[in-house]
């Protein structure tokens, strides 16, 4: 196995009363590719936003590269290299398609090259995920798959080494969850490690090289996608006896 | 000093009584329907003006005349709901731009009054202003008494309306629960504009329980805003209940603050409760968290 | 390049103007009506920084740029009659300060409760001047105007050169908020905070910005007033109309871009003048909430945005 790149140890978030992740324990090596799967409501989001920084776990530790980076920002998380898409697509909507990549670029990234230089750069990215003709049209009209495709393209352009896809391809035509599942490969093609939230079982088989499942806030199974397949805890969370 | 504090206490209970009728329209249009009416104070204000004339050419009580100007200030808030759905909440950037549009609702109105009235302060006459009620050394002005006790009386009637009506239930439901309100077959839309009638409905009564307090100009509206919007909050985002207890809180605090520090000092009170709640609390005290 | 040094030429062109009018013009009307103008363009380009570029709502413009105000009478009073321009220098230091500490407090809070905490300070900072014995308290205070004014031939006309170049300098730092890295991060804020926190911009960082930028040329705004009014009071400086207005000059002119509120400021301002002129200054008000609420329903995006459509149809058309 290559290198570690992201461990998170006894991660416990609370809302209220209520326990949304309980000692939850994930590590992630350089490049590897994670589904992390369980049923609706069993905490997958909640560790994404706790992954990301867009909440902050109470107990618990979040490592990455090796830095201890509980407490941190979101933007400062997104500066190291975690950098996440969301759910429901929130692109800046006042921007047009490429103005939502330079963001990113310029802030995630630390990128402070021309506008030209930047433009250029981003154009690649557009490429990767097939925006590239309407790069200037504005981000509010675009269709479902484009919103995703923006979404990644986005994402992307903060030069991750981490990507938490969170949902990527809800709503999606059968093409379509193949076309955003080729952007992910060519992403981790390109060195990125992905963890990949994705209730499309026949995606998360086919891109997870392993996979983990939550429940009701707590890990129940970690493995490959074969060994995930036969495990019986994992059928009980699913159909709930 | 005791019964100067006791003293201060008790007229804060029957102020923020009044300040409960004025916050009531609020509660429902903001704690309920996310509509941030910034104008409802000066709603109030025509309210306490309607009452001015009704009172000075008819020689009505202000207070009875708050209640004949109540349907028509219904059909007003009506009207009011029907412009603000099509011009922002249709196209859904009500928030914001809404929030600018009765702001400038709020100064236009205030403009109006000047252009009319003038910017001399009304009054109106009716045989309780003036007397005062001893219990011991407790002196209870009927000018505020009357009020409180109206106040109270339209905050049970609309917390049992909420409650207890198809329509009311409705209206609670509104902006929470979007899936019990299918369920009833209710039109959100339809359901929106009753309430908002309703908020600004309560206007005219707390206007005329306004101008039985004190005399009234077209720029008193302004320090209510922040009253107001302290109580809403503080009580929680439309629990009526909560919206009461609230409004005798900050009545209580300006009171005693109008008492002891001085008067010029009581309408940043409710200012800074509300900026303190909103930095602390903003779930408000009687917040559903 | 070459836009920026258009930018900057036009700048000194318009200050060069503005001398030029001095000499050439004795009707102090003129220099009092551009005045106001001006003063408007400040608020509205101040108010547009939070409001228009990060999304942020402020009812307290009023407040700040009272503020403002006051710390020139402060000044006044402690210092005996210092130079205006010392004003100029620490009102938006003070007011600047006051943004940062609000920005502080209330930018946890989202859209509608921040706005309505901007008026609740606006309401506290009148409370305390009111209760301030030392700049006057309730009652105000008068400022004698010098009489002696160097090069220039009245006080007025001086006043006029230092609130066009306070406009000008507005302009610039808008202009630069507008065009810059910050500028694209304060539009990332606006679309959707937590996207652009996740995207790498720190947004808290940048709103504290946006509020002190806003505070500090409020509050030069208000730094000139009381010598331009003579006679300061809180009422009618913490006036409800300066909030209006100052929501009024960007939503009027287009709130995306630097020029919007300048356009803005010049229609409504003029509007203003010719009104109270010709008939009266509370029909004045009139028009000024008139013209606000029928923008903010009819034209959404202001004079920039109906630019703007036209531009797209006529595009479109030839195409």
């Amino acid at each position: 196995m290559s290198e570690e790149i992201l461990s998170v140890t006894d991660l416990t978030k609370r809302f209220g009363g209520f326990t949304a992740l309980d000692a939850v324990n994930v590590s992630l090596s350089n490049r590897e590719r994670l589904g992390l799967i369980g049923p609706n409501g069993s905490g997958k989001t909640t560790l994404i936003n706790c992954i990301s920084g867009a909440l902050f776990n109470e107990q618990g530790s979040v490592r990455f590269k090796g830095q201890e980076i509980t407490g941190l920002k979101a933007s400062k998380r997104a500066n190291l290299g975690i950098v996440r898409s969301f759910q429901i697509p929130r692109p800046f909507r006042s921007m047009s398609i490429i103005g939502n990549l330079l963001i990113p670029m310029e802030y995630a990234a630390s990128d402070r090259g021309e506008q030209g230089a930047l433009r250029d750069r981003a154009m690649e990215f557009l490429e990767l995920v097939g925006l590239q003709d309407r790069a200037d049209e504005n981000s509010s009209n675009l269709t479902q798959i484009d919103l995703r495709r923006l979404e990644l393209a986005r994402a992307l352009s903060a030069k991750p080494s981490l990507l938490l896809s969170d949902e990527s391809m809800a709503g999606l035509s059968s093409s379509e969850v193949d076309e955003i599942l080729d952007i992910l490969l060519a992403l981790n093609e390109r060195g990125v490690a992905v963890i990949m939230i994705e209730h499309i079982m026949r995606a998360v088989m086919k891109f997870s090289e392993r996979i983990v499942v939550l429940d009701a806030g707590k890990i129940i199974a970690d493995g490959s996608p074969d060994e995930i397949v036969a495990n019986p805890d994992v059928e009980r969370a699913y159909l709930g006896e | 000093m005791f019964e100067l504090f006791l003293n201060a206490v008790v007229a804060g209970v029957l102020l923020g009584g009044f300040y409960a009728a004025v916050a009531l329209g609020l509660s429902i249009v903001f704690g309920r329907l996310d509509i941030v009416n910034i104008a409802h104070p000066a709603f109030v204000i025509v309210g306490s003006y309607v009452a001015f004339i009704i009172n000075e050419r008819y020689m009505i009580d202000p207070i009875l005349s708050g209640l004949i100007a109540l349907p028509f200030f219904f059909l007003l808030g009506i009207g009011m709901y029907r412009v603000y759905y099509v011009c922002f909440e249709r196209t859904g950037q009500e928030s914001l731009t809404g929030l600018a549009f009765f702001f400038g609702v709020m100064f236009i109105i205030e403009v109006l009054l000047i252009l009319y009235y003038g910017v001399d302060y009304r009054n109106v006459q009716a045989p309780y202003i003036g007397k005062t009620l001893f219990l011991g050394f407790l002196g209870l002005p009927y000018r505020m008494l009357v009020p409180f006790v109206t106040a109270a009386l339209l905050t049970g009637l609309v917390y049992l309306y909420l409650s207890k009506t198809f329509l009311g239930r409705a209206i609670l439901a509104v902006s929470q629960d979007r899936l019990a309100l299918q369920l009833m077959g209710a039109d959100p839309v339809k359901v929106k504009q009753w309430a908002f009638g309703i908020g600004i409905a309560t206007a005219a009564v707390a206007g005329a329980l306004l101008i039985v307090i004190q005399p009234v100009e077209p720029a008193v509206g302004r320090l209510y805003i922040g009253r107001v919007f302290a109580i809403v909050i503080l009580g929680g985002m439309g629990s009526i209940s909560g919206t009461f207890f609230a409004a005798l809180i900050i009545g209580i605090a300006e009171s005693l603050v109008a008492t002891f520090i001085g008067p010029s000092w009581a309408p940043a009170v409710a200012f800074a409760l509300l900026l303190l709640t909103l930095a602390v609390r903003p779930q408000g005290l009687f917040g559903r968290a | 390049m070459m836009k920026l040094n258009r930018f900057w030429v036009g700048i000194v062109l318009v200050l060069l103007a503005g001398l030029a009018f001095t000499k050439f013009v004795d009707n102090e009307f003129y220099f009092y009506a551009i005045y106001a103008v001006l003063q408007l363009m400040v608020m509205g380009v101040a108010w547009n920084i939070l409001g228009g570029f990060t999304g942020y709502v402020n009812f307290g413009a009023g407040g700040f740029f009272a503020a403002g105000a006051y710390t020139t009478v402060f000044l006044h009073k402690a210092f005996d009659g210092p130079p205006l321009l010392l004003a100029v220098v620490v009102a938006p230091v003070v007011c600047g300060l006051i943004g940062l500490g609000v920005g502080y407090l209330t930018l946890r809070l989202k859209g509608v409760y921040f706005a309505i905490a901007t008026l609740a300070v606006a309401i506290i900072l009148e409370t305390l001047v009111i209760n301030w014995e030392y700049v006057g308290g309730a009652g105000g205070y008068y400022i004698l105007i010098p009489d002696d004014v160097p090069f220039f031939g009245s006080y007025i006309e001086w006043l006029f050169i230092v609130i066009l170049a306070i406009a000008l300098f507005a302009i610039a730092v808008s202009r630069y908020l507008n065009s810059s890295r910050i500028g694209r991060g304060l539009s990332a804020i606006r679309d959707d905070e937590l996207a652009a926190e996740c995207m790498g911009v720190p947004t808290l960082k940048l709103k504290l910005i946006s509020t002190t930028a806003m505070g500090a040329l409020m509050g030069m705004a208000g730094a000139p007033f009381p010598y331009f009014i003579t006679f300061v009071e809180p009422v009618s400086t913490f006036s409800l109309l300066v909030a209006v207005n100052a929501i009024a000059v960007p939503l009027i002119g287009g709130t995306m871009t630097w020029i919007g509120p300048v356009l803005g400021a010049i229609v409504l301002g003029s509007i203003q003048e010719v009104v109270t002129v010709t008939i009266s200054s509370e029909l004045n008000m009139l028009i000024v909430g008139g013209v606000l609420v029928g923008f903010i329903t009819l034209a959404p995006h202001g004079i920039t945005g109906l630019y703007r459509d036209f531009r797209d149809k006529r595009r479109r058309r030839d195409e």
